[in-house]
């Protein structure tokens, strides 16, 4: 049985050279260690093919020849990545709710003492005052000043409403429109398909290019649901289609983005997604361009009415409650209808247009004013009935409504803000899980170097033995 | 337990845990420096609502207790007038008594007959008693005297009432009182005598100062007993002033009850109890710094630290 000299020496340095790659590799992923989207990597070694000699006995005999890196693989886990950008899609819904929910409630300015209940109640203070002294032309001009001002607040918030749910509207179509956030995202990983698949097909491992790829799906993610599936042609295995939205098993369906077939320069019409907000529910849809669906309601084109639509149609309710009572109110136990009326609105136009409409009746206005509070039945100058009246409906329908429409927006904002709190906390649980598997951890990294180290060491000593031992045997033959 | 622990997980992780103990301290330093545990809606919706429609009737109250102060003004206004209105009838009896058993002489008679014309006058002048500008025995007429120059003892107001919200869920109360009942008199129908055959005050003055002046001795001892109804018919009017100014001390006190129970109630609701505030703070500055300081801690060292080449 003969065997080559140097088949040691050659197993020796095919030992360095996998420990080389191995210590590339382990400085590659520490260097990496807080790069976004980027996933462990380990270079895996295999035996060489060993050699077969014969043996005296007939026998075969097996000699290992070395060490080979046989790949280097990314420790990405598909599971784990659609788990996180399921979770991802949650926590931006819920956190993008959140800032719009703060924002209106930001603008009812309660509890303060110049927000809009404190305007009540001195309004009805005003009535009051008129009604101790109903020929005080200085009381008449209290009551229709704090009356524009009631009336002017109320519109004003409908006008500040309208504006948050407009601005939520512009940040969705600023979102979805060419060139937008979901458009540059579909180019991206349209650009990174066609990378890899011609990576793959010239045999080489993509890690780095999956890495940006994933990078950018978790990037997707917080704006809309997203799936992502393999592409099914032999040609695409390595592309991924994308699709956003659909959740829902029963609802409209995925509204797809990027399909794998794409190969990068010519775009689909589905690279800028419009997505169908008729059939599509902002849940279905899901992330921030769900929870900017809900807010904004139908102040995006096609939508069906949101969360703004709502607070509109209840703040013209309030308007037209406290509108209507003062306008009638009861003096002796029967409805009296002021001629004019105190307040006037235009009803039955969008939500929020009535609240907007809401003013103090302009033929009431001058010096001294014109206000029908002298009982427009006996006419008599000393008569406080009607102002009684009114001053008497503080704390009454027109108040109660608007503590209630505060109360539903607190309640609102409250759950936005838990659900936030909540839902980011779940997005770190799975982040932190994701990471576990498919971060780096500096510590291994630090332990895979001391073991590489030690094996390059060692393969070096084996080439010293061997340089040693035929040294010697030359010196002693020669 | 996480397997792996990297140093992504470790930044988040320390992030997340100083956002969240800063963002209690913003919370609680917000509450101490406000005074105030609501600072907006969302920190507590139903409290929200309770602290409004608590502010709400606490400037009802104030309304009403307004309305007392005023009721009050008519009330004591009206009690001045009504005192002036009695001793000048009293001074008028006095007149009358002397007169009544001719002794004076037809001189005398005509000087008491003077007086009297002049107190009557004095009647009319107090029943023109005004309050911020308002006449108080004229009804709800409060621009119009009630008697004037022109149109002699007809009464130039009306019977409405002057009326005063001062407690919730009640009527209103009627803080004048109706005089012209007692200086006009009523006839059997009861609607105001407005001539001086009427058997009010004023016209039993005018009949008397004319039985003065006639001499006419049996008339005016029935006039006295006249007189005498007349006085009478005052008092009692005196008498529901007095208890008008009973009615609105009593609503008075229930106002400052109500009013001190809702600001108990809002303060309770709304305003932040400075000693736990505190003390979260506290606590919260506590976790706050140890965060900071482990997790510089921990994030600088690894393994490498404990390497030896």
């Amino acid at each position: 049985m003969y065997i080559s000299t140097y088949t040691a020496l050659q197993s020796a340095l095919s030992g360095i050279n996998a420990a080389t790659e191995q210590l590339d590799t382990t400085g590659n992923n520490i260097a990496n260690a807080d790069t976004p989207g980027y996933t462990e990597e380990t270079a895996n070694t295999s035996a060489s093919l060993s050699l077969t000699l014969a043996a005296d006995n007939g026998a075969g005999v097996q000699v290992g020849t070395g060490v080979t890196v046989s790949s280097i693989t990314s420790a990405r886990s598909d599971y784990l990545d659609a788990a996180y950008r399921l979770q991802n899609s949650v926590s931006g819904n819920a956190s993008t709710a959140q800032s719009y929910t703060d924002q209106v409630q930001s603008l009812l300015n309660e509890p303060s003492t110049t927000g809009i209940s404190s305007q009540l109640a001195n309004f009805w203070s005003a009535w009051n005052s008129l009604a101790a002294s109903p020929t005080s032309s200085a009381a008449m001009g209290a009551v229709v000043s704090d009356g524009q001002t009631l009336a002017g607040s109320i519109s004003q918030l409908s006008g500040d409403l309208t504006t948050v749910q407009t601005q939520a509207a512009q940040q969705f179509n600023t979102i979805t429109e060419s060139g937008g956030e979901v458009d540059a995202d579909a180019t991206q990983i349209v650009s990174l398909n066609t990378a890899i698949q011609q990576e793959v097909g010239a045999g080489e491992n993509p890690n780095q290019l999956e890495d940006q790829r994933g990078e950018v799906l978790d990037q997707l993610s917080s704006l809309a649901n997203v799936s992502v599936t393999a592409g099914s042609d032999a040609g695409d295995s390595d592309m991924v289609n994308v699709s956003l939205g659909g959740l829902d098993p029963n609802g409209a369906g995925p509204v797809p983005l990027v399909t794998a077939a794409d190969t990068g320069s010519t775009m689909t019409s589905n690279s800028v997604w419009e997505p169908a907000v008729a059939a599509d529910t902002p849940a279905d849809v899901g992330g921030t361009l769900g929870a900017l669906m809900n807010v904004a309601g139908s102040a995006i084109n096609g939508g069906s009415p949101g969360q703004i639509d709502g607070y509109l149609q209840t703040l013209d309710g309030v308007a037209q409650s406290v509108a209507d009572e003062v306008n009638s109110p009861t003096v002796n136990g029967a409805p009296v209808t002021t001629d004019p009326p105190f307040f006037s609105y235009t009803s039955g136009g969008a939500p929020g247009s009535l609240a907007a409409s809401l003013a103090v009746n302009p033929q009431l206005i001058g010096t001294p004013p014109a206000l029908p509070v002298e009982v427009t039945d006996t006419g008599i100058t000393g008569d406080n009935d009607v102002a009684l009246a009114i001053a008497g409906l503080a704390s009454g329908a027109g108040d109660q409504s608007y503590q209630q429409f505060v109360s539903t927006i607190g309640t609102d904002a409250q759950a936005a803000g838990d659900n936030a709190t909540t839902q980011s906390a779940l997005a770190t649980a799975v982040s932190n899980q994701r990471q576990s598997t498919e971060g780096v951890d500096l510590s291994q990294e630090e332990t895979n170097i001391i073991e590489e180290q030690q094996a390059y060491q060692a393969s070096a000593q084996i080439m010293n033995v061997f340089n040693t031992m035929i040294s010697s045997l030359l010196a002693d033959v020669g | 337990m996480m397997e792996r622990i990297t140093s992504q997980m470790q930044s988040a992780l320390m992030l997340t845990n100083i956002n969240n103990d800063l963002a209690a301290l913003d919370q609680t330093q917000n509450e101490l420096a406000t005074g105030m545990q609501i600072n907006q809606p969302s920190d507590n919706p139903y409290g929200t609502a309770l602290s409004m429609q608590l502010s709400g009737q606490i400037s009802t109250m104030n309304g009403y207790s307004a309305n007392v102060s005023d009721g009050n003004a008519w009330a004591g206004t009206a009690s001045t007038a009504l005192n002036s209105i009695e001793q000048a009838t009293q001074s008028a009896r006095t007149l009358v008594v002397e007169a009544g058993d001719g002794s004076l002489g037809s001189s005398g008679d005509a000087a008491v007959a003077a007086q009297i014309g002049q107190l009557v006058t004095t009647v009319k002048q107090a029943a023109s008693a005004q309050y911020n500008g308002q006449y108080i025995f004229s009804g709800t007429a409060t621009t119009v005297a009630p008697y004037a120059d022109a149109t002699g003892d007809a009464y130039q107001g009306d019977q409405g009432s002057i009326l005063r919200a001062v407690a919730p869920g009640a009527s209103p109360i009627a803080v004048n009182v109706n005089l012209s009942t007692v200086l006009n008199g009523t006839n059997l129908s009861g609607s105001l005598n407005n001539d001086t055959a009427g058997g009010g005050l004023l016209g039993t003055l005018e009949t008397i100062q004319s039985d003065v002046t006639s001499g006419n001795a049996a008339s005016i001892s029935s006039d006295l007993s006249t007189l005498d109804g007349n006085l009478s018919d005052l008092e009692e009017l005196q008498g529901s002033v007095g208890g008008l100014q009973d009615q609105l001390q009593m609503a008075s006190t229930r106002i400052t009850d109500f009013q001190t129970t809702d600001q108990t109630q809002l303060s309770s609701t709304e305003d932040v109890n400075m000693a736990s505030a505190s003390i979260s703070y506290a606590t919260q500055q506590a976790a706050y710094s140890a965060a900071l300081q482990t997790g510089a801690q921990i994030v600088q060292t690894s393994l490498l630290n404990f390497l030896k080449d």
